[in-house]
């Protein structure tokens, strides 16, 4: 249709007129490591501080979070940053999911 | 320094043997396996991004853990005998190597911990001697005492 001597474009689908939902939205994706029966508490400190830097101190509380409240969340982000931390997470054999931050 | 007796190092020679095949055995869906290699996503409408993720990862944590795991044994392998110690095995380890048998040692105890049904209120001097798979514990309980001494060395 035109009107005037411009152009309308109309959009094919509804997505298209959204663009990317999940980044216009910013709906960031969460990494949760999960409280398990065989992992020490000592091995899951040294793997929050081998992957993501923290200081011992602050890997510690971490883990107590996962020991006491069954879960912690780690990390956020894209969901490609977190499918990459969740790898590097079983990659040291610690039970960790994503999800979509609520 | 790793210091062990030569049986421990025939043990976990044995039990990295196993730990390696069953990495190495793409059609293996037990228990050991679930636990070893998990999903990522839990919401069942992801399915086709856990599928995506697996083939995207599955051979890549294959392969780490195979790395190590080499590692990890040719050390055991060239393990020397200690002066003063009957039967005794000493392993240089450097920075690099102590993370390696940090990982493989605690693969080892997710597998047999997953195999024995483990859970929170395990305690091995509860156990029965008698029971079948006390041995299975018991090696369960060493590697446990094993890995917490690597880590106490590793973070010092």
């Amino acid at each position: 249709m035109e009107i005037g001597t411009e152009e309308i474009v109309v959009p094919d689908t509804v997505e298209e007129l959204l663009g990317d939902t999940e980044t216009r939205l910013d709906v960031p994706w969460v990494v949760i490591v999960w409280d398990d029966p065989i992992n020490l508490m000592d091995y899951v400190t040294y793997v929050f501080q081998k992957l993501f830097g923290y200081t011992k101190a602050k890997a510690r509380r971490l883990m107590l979070q996962v020991h006491n409240e069954g879960k912690a969340v780690v990390s956020s982000g894209t969901r490609e940053r977190c499918e990459n931390d969740v790898a590097r997470l079983h990659a040291h054999g610690l039970w960790a999911t994503m999800q979509h931050d609520r | 320094m790793l210091t062990l007796h030569v049986r421990e190092v025939e043990v976990l020679q044995t039990v990295f043997a196993d730990l390696g095949r069953m990495f190495s055995d793409h059609s293996s869906v037990d228990v050991v396996t679930q636990r070893l290699f998990p999903r990522a996503y839990l919401d069942p409408t992801e399915e086709d991004a856990e599928r995506h993720w697996q083939e995207l990862v599955h051979d890549d944590l294959v392969e780490s853990r195979l790395t190590s795991m080499t590692d990890v044994v040719r050390s055991l392998d060239s393990a020397l005998p200690v002066r003063g110690m009957r039967d005794g095995r000493e392993l240089v380890l450097g920075d690099a190597l102590v993370a390696h048998w940090i990982g493989v040692l605690n693969d080892a105890r997710l597998a047999v911990g997953t195999a024995l049904n483990v859970t929170a209120e395990w305690d091995f001097d509860a156990l029965d001697p008698d029971d079948p798979s006390y041995e299975l514990h018991a090696l369960y309980a060493w590697m446990t005492e094993l890995l917490g001494a690597l880590l106490a060395a590793s973070t010092g």
